[in-house]
């Protein structure tokens, strides 16, 4: 009887171990992406109406849910980093970013973020820097290529989740015009300046003149949410603050 | 001269020759090489990848039997168009007879020294602060260095980031 009792506990033991290794194999145990799934299932599916408008460029409700997603996906991946980073300057950051976040709420964030982005937006294209199709299409088609070699799993989950050729025919070359613009207005704000803190420090005080300055309309106050444009100055003020001085 | 005389010479100049033969193999220098990168999903579903390259060298001081002047020197590159990379953030490892014997944390990496900012965009480049972390060590035994580079990204929208594959390489 005591041999079947051990020779039950050995089995049981190695039928935990295996699904313990199984489950832990699987994708879905990567930190955030049930997030990064809702947030594809938000630009497939949510309402394009306007919310806000900053200097006439439109923020849909759409986007606003999609960032929300997003925000929320990299509060997941920043509890993870905080216990596997070594390096205690960038735990700090790390931890003063995601209480900032978790004090001013993940949909206050993202009104945020898409403030500061079309603020950026029109700048690029009051300096000249806008893409052109032939660029775009050209960064599109090399990203393409890069993507079919990376093993991301976020990056799998959005694709997969938004459908691949939506992905990139229909949203991927609006996301390729926007990051070649600021990656351009980058150049020009702060090109002269070789010293990286330097030059960081010059970048984000021009977002937030360019935010200060920036002309926004709320359309649709209801679809805001627990957001509003208060909450969202207040935020971008202090991860300005927070960023400058890291 | 005696037949003792003449032993204890050959003896001599026999082992002449094997400790000059062991000093110049001590006297190598091993170059390590490699390119790695990261890559992951932005917040509104845009692409992040950064790649560079890793170099190190490491010489063997051919007089000592423990080498405490051993260098090793590395640099790397990132492409970095927005600047939103906070820190390179990477760990390196010297591991010795399985253990790891001396460990370069992010902190010091530093640009002094590596910071040119290669042309056509924004990049740049680390090296560490001190080459002679390795120390003191064993030159009869082989080593390993390891290393891993974590990217940490922050932008309005919070921090992301991803980490490369963990590699090692035999030192010698």
């Amino acid at each position: 009887m005591r041999w079947q009792f051990a020779l039950l506990l050995t089995l049981a033991g190695v039928l935990g171990f295996g699904l313990v290794s199984v489950v832990a194999a699987l994708p879905g145990t990567v930190s955030g992406l049930d997030f990064v799934r809702r947030a594809a299932d938000e630009r497939r599916n949510g309402n394009t109406e306007t919310v806000v408008l900053v200097n006439g460029r439109a923020i849909t409700a759409a986007e606003l849910a999609e960032m929300e997603q997003w925000v929320n996906a990299n509060v997941s991946w920043m509890r993870e980093a905080e216990k596997e980073t070594t390096d205690t300057t960038q735990v700090a950051l790390l931890r003063r970013t995601r209480e900032l976040i978790e004090r001013s709420g993940p949909r206050t964030v993202a009104l945020a973020r898409l403030i500061r982005d079309r603020a950026l937006e029109s700048a690029a294209i009051e300096h000249g820097v806008w893409p052109d199709e032939a660029t775009i299409a050209e960064r599109v088609a090399r990203d393409r290529e890069l993507a079919e070699q990376m093993k991301d799993p976020r990056l799998d989950t959005f694709v997969t989740t938004l459908g691949p050729a939506v992905y990139w025919e229909r949203f991927y070359p609006g996301v390729v015009a926007r990051e070649l613009a600021q990656e351009r207005l980058f150049e020009v704000v702060t090109g002269d300046e070789l010293d990286l803190a330097a030059r960081q420090k010059r970048w984000l005080t021009f977002e937030r003149e360019l935010v200060r300055a920036a002309s926004i309309e709320v359309t649709d106050s209801e679809a805001l949410g627990s957001a509003s444009l208060e909450a969202a100055f207040a935020y971008l003020e202090e991860y300005w603050s927070l960023h400058s001085t890291q | 001269m005696s037949r003792v005389t003449r032993g204890v010479v050959i003896l001599l100049s026999l082992l002449s020759v094997f400790a000059l033969s062991t000093a110049v193999s001590r006297g190598a220098s091993g170059r390590l090489f490699y390119e790695w990168s990261a890559s992951g999903v932005k917040p509104g579903g845009g692409i992040w990848y950064y790649s560079g390259n890793y170099s190190g060298r490491t010489d063997w001081n051919p007089t000592r039997e423990a080498n405490v002047l051993t260098l090793h020197e590395s640099t790397v590159w990132v492409r970095n168009p927005t600047g939103d990379i906070r820190s390179p953030g990477t760990v390196l490892y010297f591991i010795h007879d399985g253990q790891v014997r001396r460990t370069v944390p992010a902190y010091a990496w530093s640009l002094i020294g590596c910071g040119a900012v290669a042309p056509g965009g924004a990049a740049f480049g680390g090296c560490t602060t001190s080459s002679q972390y390795l120390g003191a060590f064993d030159p009869l035994r082989r080593a390993q260095d390891r290393g891993t580079w974590a990217f940490l990204l922050c932008d309005a929208a919070g921090c992301y980031g991803g980490v490369s594959g963990d590699r090692t390489w035999n030192l010698w």
